[in-house]
């Protein structure tokens, strides 16, 4: 596999096993960064590119479940693959829940890392396909009036225009001629097509 | 003998002989008329006195006509008639004696004569008599002597002619007085009789002197003796002196002149040189004064005798009386002396001591009564009889021990000797007696002390030896022999070393060596062979010598002490000591797994990525062999530190026995703290360490010293864990202390030691944590006892506890 428009980097404070890591990734053609610390990785300029963060568990000062959860809470929904020297069900478990890619036990073998690596990606690469089409429907949503987007918020419900506008307090064409253009701006083909946009825009009456 | 003493000789020996006839006269005279006696008186004084005439008159009285009778020498015809002589005399006969007799004319023509004239009779009242001679120096001495000897002979004759016509009063009291003084003079005729005939031939120095004390004649022992000559003695009158030794010669001089001049002659002690050997020698020097019959003295005459070894004898014998007297008078012992007849003949003060009679209540009463208890009386009695017949005395001359009687009857033990004395005539015997009533009972309890003291060193349950000065074994106890099966002549000299194992030997033998020349203390553990099961046992022996007051060597005194039973039991509890530390060091690694498989795994991990990239690059279309290398490298890397790590956790697992070495304490740390880190971070504690560089290095067993540390940092992260705030550290300091000891601390930040806990900190079993045993502490002050070292625990600053130890620089090991 050879990804060159994404990025890895690896957070480890042992420079040993950093610097192991990065090659082995190298040699595996990836884009490798690496970081002593938490902080350290936390406070670098990272690339908008496809990437995933190899954390340390056991690190000095912040931890890599730490770590974790600082990302999430920063809103930086980068997949998280976990190394440990001493894996425990607990901890595995807390990552997990928290949304790590994979927890591999140090030693690992290159193929555990490379498909973890791999799912990563890919679910980054999803991540960020999913969030493009979510920032294009959204940007369709600003373009509708108020009275358009109250019209899209109902129609989605399944009502029909009578009931709409009787809703709204006002005449079945009006709605008729709001509904028109708010497929238009949309861009919806179908009904059934402005549901589902409805539905990543988490748009409910 | 030079001419003028030959002379005198001659004169002497003849005037002795004519004293004897003179003495002889009275008897032929017995019943003689006057004249008769006159006759004979004048033949034999001319005959003897070789004179020119002499002359005698007799007054008349009672009756009788007066007499005049004279004789002239052979060579004179009678040229005149006896009253013509007396017309010549009359003028001074009768007169006081002169002491210078006149010089006459020769009444019957030729040379002058000197003549001499005495008194008949006490006053001259009998008549007189007058010799006279041509000679010069008549009359000489001798004939004084003689006229004047011969002139109380023809007294008494002429006066035993006389007695009929005498007064009966007159008579009796002229016979007692001529009686007496004939008796004088018999005794200084005696006198001079014996002196004179000895004077040459005996064999001390003689000497006469004239009655102003001039020296006239010396004997040749005397001329022999002082190397002087005769006419050097009398060259002056002290001249002779010169022969005294000058320290007696002004002692001598006077008592010489003082008897001189008293003329009563004297007797005096003085060294005379003895010439031919130089030696000075104590002479007695007496003088007897010779009288003629008028009382003039005539001449002394003296002997010196040679008392010089009478004198000394005499000098030792004093010396040696008195000494004796001493001896006996303060003698330790009773001395009583008893004659034949059992009576006590003396008795000294220590027997008045003893006895308690004094020598006046003794002496004089029998032995038996006084001093022998009743029931040895008839023994004593039939032990004396039996000596005096037979001379036999089974108990003289040598010391018994008997008892004695006391005054008052007590009786008590003595040691006496009895020694027979052979007297002119008889026996006698001295008893020496002592008081042995003190020494019996010192002796008693001597005897009982050196028995106790034999019976202790047998029957103690301890190994007793004794060795001379050179270290050669001469006394084994009982003991030795049981243990051993040797016997003591086996056990001599080094014959010792047959109980000592095999492998032990040279060394004792060298280390007792050692000992014996330096005079240093022995002390060696060997294995000793046991008779009894014939194997070797661990023993002790120790020997410390004993000194004179000068500090020699007289004597080795040695324990011999099996100690196999506790030298087992000591190796056995040392090796569940060592079990116990090595249960508590696998548990204290089971708490900290996590971080030692991290520890391990870190090393691990990067092996294998670093193996995988290796392959990665080589397997390249073209390789890559920079990156290769550099990950081949990062494999090197890693796979030495987790060697290193293994390796120190395998020593912390591993069970030995302890091993000595010299420990670097900073190292010891390093290498724990690597094992802890991640498990202090796992806590969120931060380990630091703060270790003083150049510390010394202690002597002892680096794994349990580190399980110390180990232990102690372990204890201090899990009691930060336990609370969840600020700060949150645990530091390890390393120091030396101002006397020069290591000093280790570890001090936390946790909530410290609860107050109620502090005493039973380091009991066994006391724990307070859920999982723990309470055996951490225990075994950690244990080690660091072992090591010479104390642990103990302190309240931290600000917060938390602090434990420390100390070490020696130079610890022993455990």
């Amino acid at each position: 596999m050879s990804d060159s428009d994404c990025i890895v980097f690896a957070v480890d404070d042992d420079p040993l096993v950093r610097d192991s890591v990065a090659d082995l990734l190298d040699s595996a053609g990836f884009t490798v960064r690496t970081f002593g610390s938490a902080m350290e990785f936390l406070q670098s300029e990272r690339p908008d590119l496809p990437a995933c963060v190899i954390l340390d568990v056991e690190l000095p000062g912040l931890s890599g479940l730490d770590l974790q959860a600082e990302l999430t809470k920063s809103g930086v929904d980068m997949p998280v693959i976990f190394l440990t020297g001493r894996g425990d069900i607990p901890m595995s478990v807390r990552a997990m829940k928290a949304g790590a890619v994979q927890f591999l036990t140090k030693p690992f073998r290159k193929p555990e890392l490379l498909d973890a690596l791999s799912e990563a990606l890919l679910r980054d690469r999803e991540r960020r396909k999913r969030r493009a089409e979510t920032a294009e429907l959204e940007n369709r949503l600003r373009t509708l009036t108020p009275r358009e987007r109250q019209v899209l918020a109902l129609v989605v419900t399944g009502l029909l225009n009578k009931q709409i506008a009787g809703e709204l307090g006002t005449t079945e064409e009006t709605i008729k001629v709001h509904r028109g253009r708010v497929m238009s701006k949309m861009a919806a083909g179908s009904l059934a097509e402005l549901v589902r946009m409805a539905e990543k825009l988490k748009i409910s009456s | 003998m030079d001419g003028a003493g030959a002379d005198e000789v001659k004169r002497l020996q003849r005037c002795i002989n004519d004293l004897v006839s003179l003495f002889a006269l009275p008897a032929m005279w017995s019943g003689r008329e006057p004249s008769q006696i006159v006759s004979t008186l004048l033949d034999a004084l001319l005959r003897m006195l070789q004179l020119d005439l002499v002359y005698v008159r007799l007054k008349g009285s009672g009756g009788q006509a007066a007499v005049e009778m004279v004789r002239f020498g052979p060579s004179k015809e009678q040229t005149a008639e006896p009253h013509q002589i007396g017309e010549v005399f009359k003028h001074w006969l009768g007169g006081e004696p002169r002491e210078r007799p006149p010089r006459i004319q020769n009444p019957t023509g030729g040379r002058d004569i000197s003549v001499m004239s005495l008194g008949l009779g006490l006053q001259g009242e009998i008549g007189e008599i007058a010799a006279g001679s041509s000679r010069a120096d008549f009359p000489r001495k001798t004939e004084r002597l003689i006229l004047g000897v011969a002139a109380n002979q023809a007294s008494i004759g002429l006066q035993g002619a006389g007695l009929l016509s005498e007064q009966k009063h007159v008579t009796s009291e002229l016979d007692r007085r001529v009686a007496q003084r004939t008796a004088e003079l018999a005794a200084a005729n005696e006198e001079l009789h014996l002196q004179v005939s000895l004077l040459q031939h005996i064999p001390v120095a003689a000497w006469t002197l004239a009655p102003d004390g001039k020296p006239d004649f010396v004997n040749q022992n005397w001329l022999e003796y002082t190397g002087q000559s005769l006419d050097y003695v009398r060259s002056n009158p002290e001249a002779w002196m010169t022969a005294i030794h000058p320290e007696d010669r002004e002692t001598a001089s006077r008592s010489f002149w003082g008897g001189v001049r008293a003329g009563q002659g004297f007797t005096f002690e003085a060294r005379f040189r003895r010439v031919p050997d130089g030696a000075w020698r104590w002479h007695l020097n007496r003088a007897v004064v010779l009288r003629d019959a008028a009382g003039e003295i005539v001449r002394f005459v003296g002997t010196s005798t040679d008392i010089d070894e009478l004198k000394q004898s005499q000098d030792d014998l004093r010396s040696a009386d008195e000494r004796t007297r001493l001896i006996v008078e303060t003698a330790l012992d009773a001395v009583v002396t008893m004659n034949s007849q059992g009576l006590i003949t003396s008795w000294n003060r220590q027997a008045e001591t003893v006895f308690g009679w004094s020598p006046a209540q003794a002496i004089g009463r029998r032995m038996a009564d006084m001093i022998i208890p009743e029931q040895h009386r008839t023994a004593h009695e039939l032990g004396l009889s039996r000596f005096l017949g037979t001379g036999e005395g089974p108990i003289l001359r040598r010391r018994i021990e008997i008892m004695a009687m006391r005054r008052g009857g007590a009786e008590f033990p003595v040691e006496l000797e009895v020694v027979p004395v052979r007297l002119r005539h008889d026996w006698e015997f001295s008893a020496f007696i002592r008081d042995i009533t003190e020494s019996r009972l010192r002796e008693q309890k001597l005897r009982e002390s050196e028995l106790n003291l034999r019976q202790m060193t047998e029957t103690i349950p301890e190994m007793l030896w004794g060795a001379t000065p050179d270290g050669s074994v001469d006394y084994c106890n009982t003991r030795v022999l049981d243990y051993t099966g040797l016997s003591p002549q086996e056990m001599k000299g080094a014959g010792w070393m047959k109980m000592i194992h095999p492998d032990d030997a040279e060394n004792v033998a060298r280390v007792w060596k050692r000992s014996v020349e330096s005079g240093e203390p022995f002390y060696f553990e060997f294995r000793g062979l046991r008779a009894s099961d014939g194997k070797h046992r661990w023993c002790v022996s120790r020997a410390l010598p004993l000194r004179s007051a000068e500090g020699d060597i007289l004597r080795w005194h040695g324990t011999v002490v099996d100690f196999h039973d506790r030298r087992q039991a000591q190796e056995d509890l040392r090796h569940a000591q060592a079990e116990l530390a090595h249960v508590n060091r696998v548990m204290t690694m089971g708490e900290l797994t996590a971080s030692i498989a991290h520890e391990v795994n870190q090393p691990l991990a990067s092996i294998i990525a670093s193996g995988d990239s290796c392959t990665a690059w080589l397997t390249n279309e073209p390789p890559n062999l920079d990156k290769a290398r550099a990950a081949a490298g990062r494999v090197i890397q890693a796979a030495t530190q987790a060697s290193e790590t293994v390796q120190r956790l395998r020593s912390l697992f591993r069970k030995s026995d302890s091993m000595t070495t010299s420990v670097d304490v900073n190292g010891a740390i390093e290498d724990t703290v690597s094992l802890v880190r991640h498990e202090a971070q796992r806590n969120k504690v931060v380990l630091r360490t703060e270790l003083e560089p150049d510390i010394p290095a202690v002597r002892g067993d680096r794994v349990q010293l580190q399980q110390v540390i180990l232990n102690l940092t372990v204890n201090g992260i899990e009691s930060v864990a336990r609370i969840d705030h600020e700060p949150r550290w645990v530091v390890i300091r390393s120091t030396r202390s101002h006397t020069g000891e290591l000093v280790v601390s570890v001090g936390d930040t946790g909530p410290g030691i609860e107050a109620e806990h502090a005493d039973r900190l380091f009991a066994p079993f006391f724990t307070t944590k859920p999982q723990g045993i309470g055996m951490g502490l225990p075994i950690c002050r244990s080690i660091i006892e072992a090591h010479g070292g104390r642990l103990w625990a302190a309240k931290n600053e600000p917060r938390g506890a602090v434990f420390q130890f100390v070490l020696p620089a130079q610890a022993t090991s455990a």
